[in-house]
């Protein structure tokens, strides 16, 4: 059965009051939301909430969910503006964290370079726009096609591949700069 | 990266490099989805009936939309208690809903419980508001509607117009005693008839208005009384009333306080209402008379006023000739005299003038003549004489100029007076 038609059932089996077909949602789209989350407002930890808060919000307004759309690009909506109300929150001199906390648990690896770069990519991204950083990170950590991105970011095909070129020429500008040089993380 | 539009992605050290960040990416620790479930869980147990219920045709709704046959849709074991509650709940609610209903129009309709009175309508129970008593035609005090009426007419708008209406009003309200005249209630509302006001718009009547003495005889407080009643107000809407008003001798007659008294009478009243009358008074040779001092005294008689009230008499009086008598300065003077009086206010008598030749007998100067021998008019004031008056042959009989020559003789006169004679004639 296709992922869209699964999402469909899913949030029917929600809307007649079985909670527990939400599971399967959340286990499906847990990584690439708290990735968003994390890469919009640079902490771990808020990022953990903020995702957690759009699950909850995302199932409280299953019923207003068009199926003509892709069930992805509403809970992302709803997770993006989930962390711009997070952001909000915050007291105006919050601002980014110069670089992303590095993963505290969950990495995959004990392989120290990996972490190092990861660290590296993070801190590149903190300096990018908002919209450049969205495209990268919806390009490259939730592999999501471009007319998925169109769809989610809300914005034509062309100017989401307009943007990706930027977001890429600049992140690439910016990670050149950093200590130990492009050549190191590429390697 | 060749073109602006293009990512180029591919195996580049960029890509290569976010391959390896992402290959580190944390996910959400463990115990993530727990931690959701449990929160959605609460979201679901705190949801109203309402929204549940709504929410489950929304489902339906999202199936047909998206092509997904409903079917397909199964609840898991474990889960199918939990996801029917909120069905079974809310079909408890609606037969629920559906009984309370039933009582409450049993009750209504059966039971006649709760009672409903007045002020129940569209209300369970019985409203008790505040329902003042409805203004009614005594709530608002209002003064006399009539003179506001009056100066609403068109009659009132030519009568401001007329010249001579106007300077009878600039008159009345530099004249005191014209003014308090006007002022009289009685006069306003005379006033405020239609008729009398036309009367009042009349160029002729407004001239005579203007005469001093008409104005002060309107000033007299029972001429207004006069006015005030419907048939002397209409009488001076009468236009011949106006044509005669005209004449200063009929002025100075309708100035004298003698014929305001008069008129003061119900029975004079109704007779110079007549139309007829009216027109005698158009006569001048009638006004000429009622200007005598004389008739005036007469015709403040109350008696004499019932004569006048008599429609035959009035009758009598438009006939040329019955004019041209009673303008006789001898027979103004015999009128003046009780017994002649008493005689004119005889029904019988007034009848007997009523006949052509009574009155072509009276319209000769001898009979004023005669009348002014007090014998004569003795002989008239007695009853029996009277009847003889009225006895049609007998005013034929006056009608000879040998009669009425002997009727004049004072020798005649002094007969008539005998009882013997009248006796003799009256049979």
């Amino acid at each position: 059965m296709p992922e869209a038609d699964e999402d469909v059932i899913c949030v029917a089996r929600c809307l007649r009051g079985d909670s527990s077909a939400f599971e399967s949602i959340v286990r499906r789209y847990q990584r690439v939301l708290f990735s968003v989350a994390r890469r919009m407002l640079g902490n771990y930890d808020d990022a953990l909430d903020a995702t957690q808060n759009a699950f909850i919000r995302a199932y409280e307004g299953l019923h207003t969910y068009d199926p003509d759309r892709r069930f992805f690009s509403w809970i992302y909506r709803i997770a993006v503006n989930e962390c711009l109300n997070a952001r909000r929150a915050r007291r105006p001199d919050d601002r980014l964290p110069d670089h992303m906390e590095p993963a505290a648990e969950g990495s995959p690896f004990d392989d120290v370079q990996n972490v190092e770069r990861s660290a590296l990519i993070d801190a590149a991204l903190v300096r990018l726009s908002e919209d450049h950083r969205l495209v990268v990170v919806l390009r490259h950590f939730a592999d999501l096609s471009y007319s998925e991105m169109s769809e989610a970011l809300g914005v034509p095909e062309k100017t989401v591949k307009s943007r990706l070129f930027e977001a890429r020429h600049r992140l690439g500008e910016l990670l050149r700069l950093q200590p130990g040089g492009f050549d190191e993380l590429s390697r | 990266m060749s073109s602006h539009g293009d990512p180029v992605e591919g195996d580049t050290p960029l890509d290569r490099a976010l391959d390896h960040a992402s290959v580190v990416e944390p996910d959400p620790p463990l115990g993530f989805v727990a931690g959701v479930m449990r929160r959605v869980h609460d979201a679901q147990t705190r949801m109203s009936l309402w929204r549940r219920w709504r929410r489950s045709v929304r489902a339906t709704n999202l199936l047909f939309s998206a092509g997904v046959d409903p079917a397909s849709i199964e609840i898991v074991a474990g889960n199918r208690r939990h996801a029917a509650t909120g069905v079974i709940i809310m079909k408890k609610i609606v037969w629920g809903a559906a009984a309370l209903g039933a009582v409450a129009i049993v009750s209504v309709v059966w039971l006649r419980y709760p009672p409903m009175g007045p002020g129940t309508e569209g209300t369970v129970g019985g409203a008790q508001r505040y329902q003042a008593t409805p203004a009614g035609d005594k709530s608002a005090a209002l003064g006399d509607m009539t003179v506001q009426a009056f100066l609403q007419t068109d009659t009132f708008d030519r009568l401001i117009k007329n010249p001579d209406s106007r300077e009878v009003l600039q008159k009345a309200a530099e004249d005191p005693a014209l003014a308090q005249a006007l002022a009289n209630p009685a006069l306003a509302r005379a006033l405020a008839d239609p008729a009398v006001a036309e009367a009042f718009a009349n160029p002729a009547l407004g001239r005579a208005l203007a005469d001093p003495a008409v104005a002060e005889a309107f000033a007299n407080p029972a001429l207004a009384k006069a006015l005030a009643d419907p048939a002397v107000a209409e009488a001076f809407a009468n236009p011949a009333l106006a044509k005669a008003l005209a004449d200063p001798a009929a002025r100075k007659a309708f100035a004298d306080a003698a014929l305001a008294k008069a008129l003061a009478d119900p029975a004079a009243r109704k007779a110079f209402a007549d139309a007829a009358l009216a027109k005698a008074f158009a006569d001048p040779a009638a006004r000429k008379a009622l200007a005598d001092p004389a008739a005036k005294k007469m015709m403040a008689d109350a008696a004499v006023a019932r004569v006048f009230a008599n429609a035959a008499l009035a009758k009598a009086l438009a006939d040329p000739a019955a004019r041209k008598a009673f303008a006789d300065a001898a027979a103004a003077k015999a009128l003046a005299d009780p017994g002649a009086v008493n005689a004119f206010a005889s029904p019988a008598f007034a009848k007997a003038l009523a006949d052509p030749a009574a009155l072509n007998a009276y319209a000769r100067s001898a009979y004023g003549r005669a009348l002014a021998d007090p014998a004569a008019r003795k002989a008239l004031a007695d009853p029996a004489m009277r009847l003889m008056l009225a006895n049609p042959a007998f005013s034929r009989a006056l009608a000879e100029p040998a009669m009425r020559t002997a009727f004049a003789n004072p020798a005649f006169a002094k007969a008539l007076a005998d009882p013997a004679m009248k006796k003799a004639m009256v049979r």
